[in-house]
């Protein structure tokens, strides 16, 4: 059973992973308040249940609209404030937002929100469920992340990553496009919200703080930002590497913050990002088996690019 | 306003506080030409281009794209209408390929409303017009490199190529040779005549007054703002404002 | 009581003032938001606590702890900072986070999770009137604050280092064609930056009489607010705003009370004015 809990960890940690790479990864807006949406999400879902005894399934799309919509409120924001100041801004409501559950009676203050574990065909739902429902979620928004970079939104959210004012010179609604960036990556981190806190039955305000959204935002940036294979990847990662070594649980903190440093120092595009440094090697090696093979197989040097 | 014209630009202004930058700037940009915009450093050439791509709003003056007021309008919305443009300092899509880049200007109205943002953008229509495009700019070899890693000239390249995939009934050019090499420049200007000679107007903002005589149809004198001149290369050569202009700010030019 | 309180605010104001300049000046130069700078704050305190409790010399202690942080700054600009300038700002922006979170987590290991007092003897009394006491590490604040404001306006204003502190915060790459050893002029400013944030950090170990490792966490996001509120990299707009916001949360919290903890006022004032004027308050740009 324990390791069905920690899958499931890993696999909401993968979630909050690639709902924050829509936002910093794929069109270059730093948030470093991404824990917010994900307790926005998962605070709107328990009060659903546990107060207003709504269905489980419900609360998934009301999380995420919930936390879409603020989110979308973020987007604004990104308009006029750029960059750092974005990512002071984004720290700020993290800080907000946490305080607001902390000291509101009603999110049940410091003692936190109790919720219950939902029923599945009248049977209630056990770990191995959950693991089932954050699988196929991740599947799911693996699919959606690759349309993403193949569509015109990728494209899109690739201009204005790189520069805003060449992106409009061709055509891109600028300001459009960070709003719609904001909304899909906050609502999806409103939907991990609500299995969240249906998982764990309990939820605190410090759950969704700072270092959350630290974490979250380390794990994109170590594995590759702006690609899924790097984001899912970071996540395992520093998912799972607390739990192999029980020793490292008590230095989780030093271990982020010591490869975050790293990173940022040697290898900025991350493990496995497009420019870094194992993806190139990869790609070499990828490259020279096609060519290989076409030449085995008599074609010539036609297959070596494609 | 003649009958082929395509840009009318009314007494434009473009003021920075106390600043003229534009000082009510009149004049015609006609289908087919090829109207040179000259001045010394800091005559507002730029800011000409700005104003009337949207990144400016103007402070007084109109512009019209054939009858329609383009004046207000945001920049995706003027590229969306045809103005097409390339920066003075190349802005690449860096960490994305050549390809890419001229792609992700055939978005058209996929990147104006929620219709069709996710539908597939590298089809094979796209991928073959953009491989034409890198053809005709001759940077088809580079095709899968990070339009970061590409040379200077490479750059101005692919950003005349991503201008072009817009489709636009005029293409502004922001002194797309500063900074090449003598050997550069010339085929930039067989660049520049080839796209002449397939009927793209074009407005070319040039430093050097030879290149710009050479390529030019007509040209329009800035200084400090105001237009001083604006006729065939001929008749500006032994203009002596002109003269006077270029001379009096030669420090400038260095 | 409102002078009182008004002391109370100034106290706190010169506090977040300290542990402002040093982010501040490596804003002014580097355009880096240096997170870690908290970091330094906690070392500060873990630093001149400890000396504190082995040689029972507050003197020696702040001594000690500026010199120890100042190198740590040294090291962080050589090593940090300096070589990833090049790279777009979120990757300094990133590194200084993790930097933080790595100073805080090891204090935590190497010194305990758990709050330690720190009780210091000053060699000089209580101010005491009628209607106000103001105890010595007030005093201690407010004067060694004043000081060391002084001295860098001093710094800034009059000397070789100063200006070319001011030419390379007007344009890096102008400064350098000019000649200025830039490398040197980062130096001077994280060893006194990180020395600033160890005086703040021992001052309010004092005040509160606590240290913990996670003392930074409150200034360091404050820090930036200030940084904002204070115009981007300027020194006297810091002071100001650190002032303001001292006295703002004081009179708030005293007077008027707020549905959030105290410490929340800054966020909401820094929120409302990033959406207002997001070049910041009294920015030099236009
Ligand atoms: N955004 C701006 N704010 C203030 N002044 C500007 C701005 N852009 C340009 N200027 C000023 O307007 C004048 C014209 O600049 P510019 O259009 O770049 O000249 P050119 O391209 O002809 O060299 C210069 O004096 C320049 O300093
Ligand atoms: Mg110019």
């Amino acid at each position: 059973m324990y390791e069905v809990v920690v899958g499931i960890n890993i696999g909401i940690f993968i979630l909050l992973a690639l709902s924050l790479n829509i936002i910093t990864g794929y069109a270059g807006q730093p948030s470093l308040g991404h824990a917010a949406f994900f307790g926005i999400g998962a605070y709107t879902a328990a009060i659903m249940t546990a107060k207003l005894g709504y269905n489980f399934w419900l609360t998934l799309p009301c999380s995420a609209v919930t936390a879409g919509l603020i989110g979308a409120l973020l987007g604004l924001v990104s308009l006029r404030v750029r960059n750092d100041f974005l990512a002071i801004t984004t720290i700020g409501i993290n800080f907000v937002t946490v305080a607001i559950f902390q000291y509101t009676p009603y999110f049940g203050a410091s003692f936190g929100l109790g919720v219950e574990r939902p029923q599945l065909f009248g049977q209630e739902m056990g770990n191995m469920h959950f693991l089932v429902l954050i699988v196929a979620l991740i599947v799911l928004l693996c699919l959606f992340c690759r349309r993403i970079e193949k569509s015109w939104l990728g494209l899109a959210l690739g201009g204005i990553r790189n520069n805003e004012e060449a992106a409009a010179s061709i055509g891109i609604n600028v300001n459009m496009f960070k709003i719609i960036a904001f909304t899909i990556g906050t609502a999806l981190a409103g939907l991990t919200g609500a299995i969240y806190a249906h998982h764990m039955t309990f939820i605190y305000s410090s759950d969704f703080a700072f270092v959350t959204s630290i974490s979250i935002l380390s794990m994109i940036v170590i594995g590759g930002m702006g690609t899924i294979r790097g984001t899912v990847t970071g996540a395992i990662i520093l998912g799972i590497i607390p739990e192999l070594f029980r020793f490292m649980s008590d230095y989780r903190m030093l271990l982020y913050g010591g490869l975050l440093v790293l990173m940022m120092r040697f290898q900025p595009e991350g493990l496995l990002g497009d420019n870094s440094f194992l993806w190139r090697q990869f790609k070499g090696l990828y490259s020279r088996y096609r060519l290989r093979q076409g030449l085995e197989s008599g074609k010539g040097g036609a297959a070596s690019d494609g | 306003m003649t009958a082929n014209s395509i840009l009318s630009v009314r007494n434009l202004q473009k003021h920075f506080g106390g600043l003229k930058a534009i000082d009510t700037v009149s004049f015609e940009v006609n289908k087919g030409e090829t109207l040179g915009v000259i001045g010394p450093n800091g005559a507002g050439k730029t800011t000409l281009f700005n104003t009337i791509c949207g990144v400016y709003e103007p402070t007084a003056g109109e512009v019209l794209l054939g009858t329609q007021a383009i004046h207000g309008l945001k920049p995706h919305q003027i590229a969306r209408l045809g103005v097409a443009r390339t920066f003075q300092i190349s802005h690449p899509f860096r960490d994305m390929t050549v390809l890419d880049n001229v792609i992700m200007a055939m978005g058209g109205s996929h990147y104006t409303g929620l219709k069709g943002i996710f539908s597939i953008s590298r089809t094979h229509d796209n991928i073959s017009k953009a491989e034409a495009l890198l053809a005709k700019l001759h940077i088809l070899a580079q095709r899968d490199k990070r339009a970061g890693d590409l040379s200077l000239g490479y750059m101005r390249r692919l950003e005349i190529a991503r201008a072009l995939a817009l489709e636009p009934k005029l293409l502004l050019l922001d002194e797309p040779c500063a900074g090449l090499s003598h050997d550069a420049t010339q085929e930039f200007i067989d660049i520049i005549s080839q796209l002449k000679a397939t009927g793209t107007t074009i407005m070319l903002v040039e430093h050097n007054m030879a290149i710009a005589m050479t390529v030019c149809d007509r040209l329009v004198v800035l200084n400090y703002g105001v237009k001083i001149a604006e006729g065939p290369p001929a008749a500006i050569k032994n203009n002596t404002l002109v003269i006077e202009a270029y001379l009096g700010r030669d420090d400038d030019i260095a | 009581m409102i002078v009182q309180q008004l002391l109370n605010g100034l106290v706190i104001g010169s506090v977040y003032a300290l542990t402002a300049m040093g982010a501040t000046l490596v804003y002014g130069i580097l355009r880096i938001l240096d997170l870690a700078n908290a970091g330094a704050y906690a070392i500060g305190a873990y630093a001149g606590l400890f000396l504190y409790l082995s040689t029972g010399n507050i003197l020696l202690s702040f001594a000690g702890a500026i010199a120890l942080t100042g190198f740590f700054g040294f090291v962080v600009q050589r090593y940090l900072y300096i070589p990833v300038l090049d790279r777009p700002p979120i990757v300094p922006l990133i590194a200084s986070i993790g930097l933080f979170i790595f100073i805080q987590d090891l204090l935590r290991l190497v010194a305990g999770p758990r709050i330690r007092e720190f009780q210091a003897s000053l060699p000089f009394g209580a101010i005491k009137t009628e209607t106000l006491t103001i105890n010595p590490t007030w005093i201690l604040i407010i004067v060694l604050t004043a000081a060391l404001l002084a001295f860098l306006w001093y710094l800034l204003a009059y000397t070789k280092i100063g200006l070319a502190w001011r030419a390379t915060a007007q344009d890096l790459e102008i400064a350098k064609a000019m000649g200025v050893n830039i490398n040197q002029v980062v130096a001077y400013n994280f060893l006194l930056g990180y020395a600033f944030a160890a005086t703040a950090g021992i001052m309010v170990g004092m005040l509160y009489n606590s240290v913990f490792p996670t003392m930074g966490d409150v200034p360091a996001y404050k820090m930036l607010a200030l940084i904002v509120l204070g115009g981007l990299g300027n020194p006297v707009g810091t002071v100001a705003a650190a002032v303001m916001i001292g006295l703002i949360e004081t009179l708030i919290a005293g007077y008027i009370g707020f549905f959030l903890p105290r410490d929340a006022i800054a966020f909401v004032a820094l929120i409302i004015i990033l959406l207002i004027k997001p070049e910041g308050l009294m920015s030099r740009k236009a």
